[in-house]
């Protein structure tokens, strides 16, 4: 971080690979030019361009991959739009880190497993990178990631490295049945139904669209995962990403500050603004 | 007043209407406040007063699901109705108006100016209102008082409501628009330091936007970031620029009822800009905006002999 | 320690501190210390690169004559802005303004610090000062005030003038309504789903008057202004009563309806501040009773929750 905390470093874009088929999705890969974030997964970064604004993302890179961050974009507003028409050398500011991360430390000599959809699976990206990067620490990991169609699973070339990896449970699975496809059909929640995982010893991260989350979290319940154990990624409009501006607060904490990751049982005691 | 109330409950009782929307009278007395009144007791609170500085049309289209409101409205007001009826933003046929005589609304500013101190009490007589407060008893004759759009008013009468409470006598005095003629006998120097004063005190709070009861879009371009029609912060452009696109944006549609004046809370003198449109549809037009349901916004419309001298 | 000091005199000091601003009370307070638009930062933009500057524009000021519920107000700013990570736009402008504070002897008609637990007679800021026939009681409350004026040199007020002082606050204390909203905080939370939310912003047209007027609120926004090869960041002031202040661009907005976002206004003063600061983010001056288009009474409104969260 900066000594002021609203000065971006200045970032070098060196590589963009589009993600789903639709080319919606396309990840952005920086170098901080004559610095280093550090981080740790779950962290997000202010991408800005300059004269067009900043806005939030999660770090799609685990801090064991180097010192290059990644950011899959979704082409919505007009910063990504800006940032899905910019060629490689271009310049941006980034601030970073910014926000908690997912509690690593205390998932050490812990079951994980990874429940996401949809194109939230970024940070859960950058988690998984880190406990395979610390495997022997962890005990077992499973993955559960769907999207709506094969077409919008996001990093597929990892996704089907991952699938032949013996030390990781990983089901894919796209809402409908599809051409080519021969994985898992359903939605996140019913799969995970399906899989069960043990919630004994487990903690579990849940990332994806609200209506995925809403379905999950009561399997979670009947697998008996305790609120405590469960934690998740939140998202809301955000401007200074340090906890001043005001806008992403759920009652008293603020989402860029206190967040984005919370337990179930953090949410429990906040207000339902979200 | 009272009459009127007591057939507003009525009404109630008989399934009617689902309610009343009006203006309640408040403790401190320079605001009255919008109130959809649904059962006996709170219609009696209804009043209508110098003190009603807003719009009711503002508020209409809050109320959800019902089947018939009555609504108390004052010249300006049952015109705004008129407007929104004829942009398909409410249903006439839903609506009960009720037709209240209006001696114009007091400009806040201009009172607690005149009478430069703590006021606890304001009385409302025929002609002037007498205020008490620590500065002793003063009394202040209406036209002093009263905002600048009312005493230059289209049409004080509301002819086209389900239940008047007033007699229609169609005044023929000549409409001035004092302020109009102050800034038309200005040079461009003038004018301009003129607005550039006015504008300066601006903070972007869009108060004058979201008590007219005409700027219902769901987005306004003020917040679009794509493209940008007015840039962030105070510059003295970007603030004119606003005032001056939304005032486009409300020639032909606004009826200078003058809530968006009264609601500043710097005190800009929005009227100016409202009362010369005004001004210049009638003189161009013969146009006065929402006298009735059928007819169009003035640029909604297009007749053959519209003056055209202004396209190049 | 209160000492008496010739008005010249004492003001004479001040000028020698910064540049005078004086400032009874009102929307200028805030814009000192938060700026209404701040650009900090300026961009140019070259063929592979970009060149970017910290912007300062930083003047040494004494704000004068503001009254108490003011000073209490930045007190509030404090506790967002001074804590980690520090805003140190903020803190640069705090440290360059000196703060001198004059009893509040005209309270006006939508005063109730009293109820907050302040008094119009706090020694707050850096001096607080009583104004009496051509001298200020004058007492420096900070250590940076100590450094304005060799404060030794003068006088003591004495004993008798110390009890004009003390009589005139409780006469002016009186002439404050007082009501008890001791405690609130905590039950504001059980009737977050309440409809009374509802109810209270019926009237309410959403605008940022309240906001920007209140000498508490904080809320700001961060925009870029483009200028083909050159252009700037800057802040400004936002307001919390606006529908695109939490709309996000996936068209979501968590307060897309009036009454959640003046449900988050109140309960962001009554209940989540004092989570977080053990304090109400309110300091009772009454400004947005007074801006209000509608004449939205804070005070009847608390009174109302304190109705309905005791039922």
């Amino acid at each position: 971080m900066n000594n002021n905390p609203y000065m971006p470093f200045k970032a070098r874009l060196v590589g963009t690979k589009f993600e789903s088929e639709d080319r919606s999705l396309k990840t952005f890969e920086f170098e901080i030019i004559d610095d280093e974030i550090k981080y740790l997964p779950g962290q997000f970064c202010e991408v800005g361009i300059y004269g067009k604004g900043e806005a939030p993302f999660g770090i799609a890179t685990s801090p064991t991959e180097g010192k290059r961050l990644k950011f899959t974009i979704n082409k919505a507003g007009l910063v990504t739009s800006f940032l899905h028409e910019s060629n490689k050398g271009a310049i941006f500011g980034i601030r970073g880190p910014l926000g908690n991360y997912y509690p690593v430390e205390q998932f050490k000599g812990h079951n994980v497993l990874i429940v996401g959809g949809g194109f939230a699976f970024t940070t859960l990206r950058s988690l998984l990178i880190y406990l395979l990067d610390h495997r022997e620490e962890y005990k077992n990991i499973e993955v559960i990631y769907g999207a709506r169609e094969p077409g919008l699973l996001m990093y597929r070339d990892e996704l089907f490295e991952w699938e032949k990896r013996e030390d990781l449970n990983i089901h894919l699975t796209v809402d409908k049945e599809f051409p080519g496809w021969s994985g898992n059909v359903g939605f996140v929640p019913q799969v995970l139904e399906r899989v069960a995982p043990s919630s004994k010893d487990t903690y579990a991260v849940v990332c994806g669209p609200p209506v995925m989350i809403k379905f999950t979290l009561p399997v979670l319940k009947t697998l008996d995962f305790k609120s405590d154990r469960v934690y998740t990624s939140l998202e809301k409009r955000m401007k200074c990403g340090i906890g001043k501006c005001g806008r992403c607060n759920i009652g008293h904490v603020y989402i860029c500050k206190d967040g984005p990751v919370f337990s179930l049982q953090e949410l429990e005691h906040l207000p339902p603004d979200i | 007043m009272d009459d009127i109330k007591g057939k507003l409950k009525s009404m109630l009782r008989n399934g009617e209407i689902d309610g009343v929307l009006g203006f309640v009278e408040q403790k401190y007395p320079l605001k009255n406040y919008p109130l959809f009144a649904q059962t006996e007791d709170d219609i009696n609170k209804l009043s209508n007063s110098l003190f009603n500085i807003l719009n009711i049309g503002t508020y209409i289209r809050r109320i959800k699901d019902f089947k018939k409101i009555a609504v108390l409205v004052r010249g300006c007001e049952e015109r705004t109705i008129n407007l929104l009826c004829a942009e398909h933003q409410i249903d006439r046929d839903k609506l009960f108006l009720i037709g209240l005589p209006c001696k114009g609304a007091l400009d806040v500013y201009t009172v607690e100016k005149e009478y430069n101190g703590k006021i606890d009490e304001i009385e409302e007589k025929d002609m002037s209102i007498v205020i008490k407060g620590n500065k002793g008893e003063k009394e202040i004759l209406l036209n002093k008082v009263i905002s600048s759009v009312c005493t230059s008013c289209v049409r004080k009468e509301t002819p086209t409501v389900d239940l008047q409470t007033q007699s229609l006598n169609e005044n023929g005095e000549d409409l001035i628009f004092p302020s109009v003629k102050e800034i038309e006998e200005k040079n461009y120097k003038d004018r301009w330091k003129f607005f550039k004063n006015q504008f300066e005190k601006c903070t972007r709070c869009y108060a004058c936007r979201e008590v007219c009861p005409m700027c219902y879009c769901e987005s306004c371009f003020v917040d679009s970031n794509d493209p940008v029609w007015v840039e962030p912060g105070y510059s003295i452009e970007d603030i004119i620029s606003f005032h001056l696109i939304k005032i486009f944006h409300m020639a032909g549609r606004c009826v200078n009822c003058g809530a968006c004046e009264r609601a500043c809370p710097e005190g800009i003198r929005l009227s100016y800009l409202t009362s010369k449109i005004t001004k210049d549809l009638i003189a161009d037009y013969d146009y006065i905006s929402g006298k009735t349901v059928q007819e169009k916004p003035m640029f909604g419309e297009y007749k053959l002999n519209d003056k055209g001298d202004f396209i190049l | 320690m209160m000492k008496k000091i010739k008005k010249e005199d004492f003001l004479d000091y001040l000028k020698n501190w910064g540049k005078i601003v004086e400032i009874e009370e009102g929307i200028d307070v805030k814009d000192l210390f938060l700026p209404k638009e701040e650009i900090y930062l300026v961009f140019h933009k070259k063929k592979d690169s970009v060149e970017q500057d910290e912007f300062r524009n930083i003047e040494r000021k004494v704000v004068f004559n503001i009254p108490p519920c003011y000073a209490k107000s930045i007190e509030l700013l404090d506790f967002n802005f001074l804590r980690e990570p520090l805003d140190s736009f903020y803190k640069e402008r705090r440290d360059s303004i000196l703060v001198v504070v004059k009893a509040c002897r005209n309270p006006h008609n939508f005063c109730f610090c009293t109820s907050l637990g302040n008094s119009p007679f706090d020694r707050k800021g850096d001096i607080f000062i009583f104004e009496k026939d051509g001298y200020y009681f004058a007492e420096p409350l900070t250590d940076r005030a100590k450094e304005v004026l060799a404060w030794d040199k003068y006088e003591d007020v004495s004993q008798d003038e110390f009890k004009e002082v003390e009589l005139e606050k409780q006469k002016v204390e009186k002439e404050i309504e007082k009501f008890d909203i001791v405690n609130l905080d905590k039950k504001l939370y059980s009737v977050f789903n309440d409809k009374i939310w509802k109810e209270l912003s019926f009237r309410c047209v959403n605008c940022g008057a309240c906001t920007f007027h209140c000498p508490v609120c904080y809320c700001f926004d961060i925009q870029d202004v483009d200028r083909t090869n050159w252009g700037y960041r800057e802040r400004v002031w936002d307001s919390c009563m606006f529908s695109i202040y939490s709309y996000e661009t996936s068209g979501h907005n968590p307060r897309a309806e009036r009454h959640a976002r003046m449900r988050n206004r109140i309960m962001h003063k009554f209940a989540y501040y004092p989570v977080s600061y053990k304090e109400y983010q309110c300091v009772g001056c009454g400004k947005c009773v007074e801006v209000c288009p509608t004449g939205f009474d804070i005070r009847e409104a608390l009174l109302r929750l304190k109705e309905v969260v005791n039922e």
